[in-house]
């Protein structure tokens, strides 16, 4: 019997061993590792930190699903793979560190034929002074703890607008090479939308800083859309809406530091500017979660296995040429390891090859700019796809991945809420054909301009609330959950 | 009297949405018409993979 290991059980890693498990039950065994006992359907957490949603509606207790399941789940935290094994130990492993209460501090080894890495991202914090809710000043929506401990500061600052006082609120990227501007664009218009319902958004200023070069970015280089019989570009609409949401704006800047109430920050032209504020919600730069890799002697090879960045090294083109001859086929197909045919990395975890972005300096030499997203949808199916290609291989009717999902020939959806509610809500719903501009394909602009999409409405509101509902059932493998889409 | 805008404030720079505009966003009947074609839009992402 072959063993499927799967690092971390978020939207990529959950995906997958799901989708593992319904081929392989019964064959073959899927392990799942992650040091968190709740899943957290990430894109609500926006709804929680503006309190529109508790934190227990975007969560629930992985083991139950996976006692339903028969799979075995594993509350630690991966350490180091040895994709070779080692000297007292011939079949690959990872070490682990549990972090469930009753094994807290122990450590153990798993072994694996087969695994995939979909472990998401560290939060970078500490890479700008005075980030985060950890000893900073700033909040954060990327957990749903943050979110709920962001949603706190937010009524305080409600509770003094109530009183009279004006209130300065920052929402964006906290350093130059940030990505998720998408979650960011969301919480500011859910926030907005809270200070409306709330009666005091004629006390606040709200003001939107980040690294993207223009508004609408959203770290895949902006898109186009055919509107109103010209090829228009998403900054147009980006900004039309914050202008219309009354939300001012301040793009190309990465934030260096952050005191109490104020912020410093650079930009690409090399201004040095400060921003007071009495209530911040700005996102982290991500990096990979500091696994190491080692051979059969026990020789560190991490910088084969992993990139610089942390993130685990798959069939993308890293070989760090400049922007002019950037191609489609950079961007990798099967997630697999080109070292070892037996790892696999999803999600956030795999190391993209470059940015989508145009890579931009400050005369200082800060980068600022944003770094690719690989969340949602793209997560969802690339960690699909690279399932599937396991258990064909595991199963013996493949010899190497046969099914590719290249993000330069992929098209997302995405569903980005700008205010919850039935009546008035409103959302703005994007498709993107392909995520990564492909010129070879679409030399215009990079992208199908019948396939890529934009439009704001209610409609988006109800889908992206039955969207939360239809993942976290399909999250909770309830019955016939495969047939809900990535 | 209405006051004065400051015609150099970035938000003067951008498209706003006029009134019909903003009318079909929030329109049920429309958003409903909506709600079926984006649903369609996003199968049709979903084909594509």
């Amino acid at each position: 019997m072959g063993k499927l290991v799967v690092l971390g059980a978020g939207v990529s890693g959950h995906t997958a061993a799901m989708h593992a498990w319904r081929k392989l039950k019964g064959k073959h065994e899927v392990v799942v590792i992650t040091p968190n006992r709740n899943y957290n359907w990430i894109p609500s957490n926006i709804w929680v930190g503006a309190g529109t949603m508790k934190p227990e509606q975007v969560t629930f207790q992985l083991p139950n699903v996976y006692k339903k399941l028969g799979m075995e789940l594993i509350q630690a935290k991966a350490t180091a793979i040895y994709p070779e094994g080692k000297t007292d130990e011939p079949r690959p492993f990872v070490e682990i560190a549990y972090t469930d209460e009753a094994r807290s501090g122990q450590t153990g080894r798993v072994t694996f034929d087969y695994l995939i890495n979909a472990t998401g991202p560290r939060l970078e914090f500490a890479k700008t002074p005075g980030l985060g809710p950890h000893g900073g000043h700033t909040t954060s929506v990327c957990t749903y703890g943050h979110a709920a401990e962001a949603w706190e500061h937010l009524q305080e600052s409600i509770g003094r607008m109530k009183a009279g006082e004006r209130q300065k609120i920052l929402i964006g990227t906290g350093h130059g090479m940030c990505t998720c501007q998408g979650a960011a664009f969301e919480y500011t218009f859910n926030v907005e939308h809270a200070l409306r319902k709330a009666g005091v958004r004629h006390k606040a200023d709200i003001h939107w800083i980040s690294n993207e070069f223009a508004l609408g970015d959203f770290g895949m280089g902006g898109v186009h859309m055919r509107q109103g019989g010209y090829v228009t570009p998403g900054n147009i609409f980006a900004e039309s809406l914050f202008a219309e949401r009354g939300v001012e704006w301040t793009t190309q800047a990465g934030v260096t530091e952050i005191q109490e109430k104020k912020l410093k920050y650079e930009t690409i032209s090399g201004d040095e500017g400060e921003m007071e504020f009495d209530f911040a919600m700005l996102l982290p730069p991500f990096s990979g979660v500091g696994m190491k890799a080692f051979d059969k002697a026990g020789t560190d090879i991490t910088g084969e296995v992993f990139a610089p960045n942390g993130f685990m090294k798959v069939d993308a083109d890293y070989s760090g040429k400049p922007y002019e001859q950037w191609s489609p086929s950079d961007w990798p197909e099967t997630y697999q390891n080109p070292k070892y045919s037996n790892l696999f990395a999803v999600g956030i975890a795999f190391a993209p090859p470059h940015s989508i972005s145009k890579p931009m300096k400050s005369p200082s030499g800060t980068p600022i700019f944003p770094t690719p997203p690989r969340t949602g949808m793209p997560s969802g199916v690339i960690g699909r796809q690279t399932a599937l290609n396991i258990v064909d291989m595991m199963l013996g009717r493949a010899e190497e991945p046969t099914r590719k999902s290249s993000m330069a020939r992929m098209g997302a959806a995405c569903i980005a809420s700008v205010g919850k509610g039935f009546f008035d809500g409103s959302a703005v719903s994007m498709t993107v054909h392909p995520i990564v501009p492909n010129y070879e394909l679409f030399p215009e602009t990079g992208r199908s301009l019948r396939y890529t999409t934009g439009e704001i409405g209610l409609a988006g509101h109800w889908i992206k609330h039955l969207l939360h509902h239809g993942f976290i059932y399909k999250a909770k493998a309830n019955p016939m959950w495969y047939v809900i889409p990535e | 009297m209405k006051e004065q805008k400051d015609s150099l404030h970035q938000h003067e720079f951008a498209t706003k949405p006029t009134w019909i505009t903003r009318h079909k966003r929030i329109n049920l009947i429309w958003q409903f018409i909506r709600f079926l074609i984006l649903n369609v839009k996003m199968l049709r992402m979903v084909r594509l993979h």
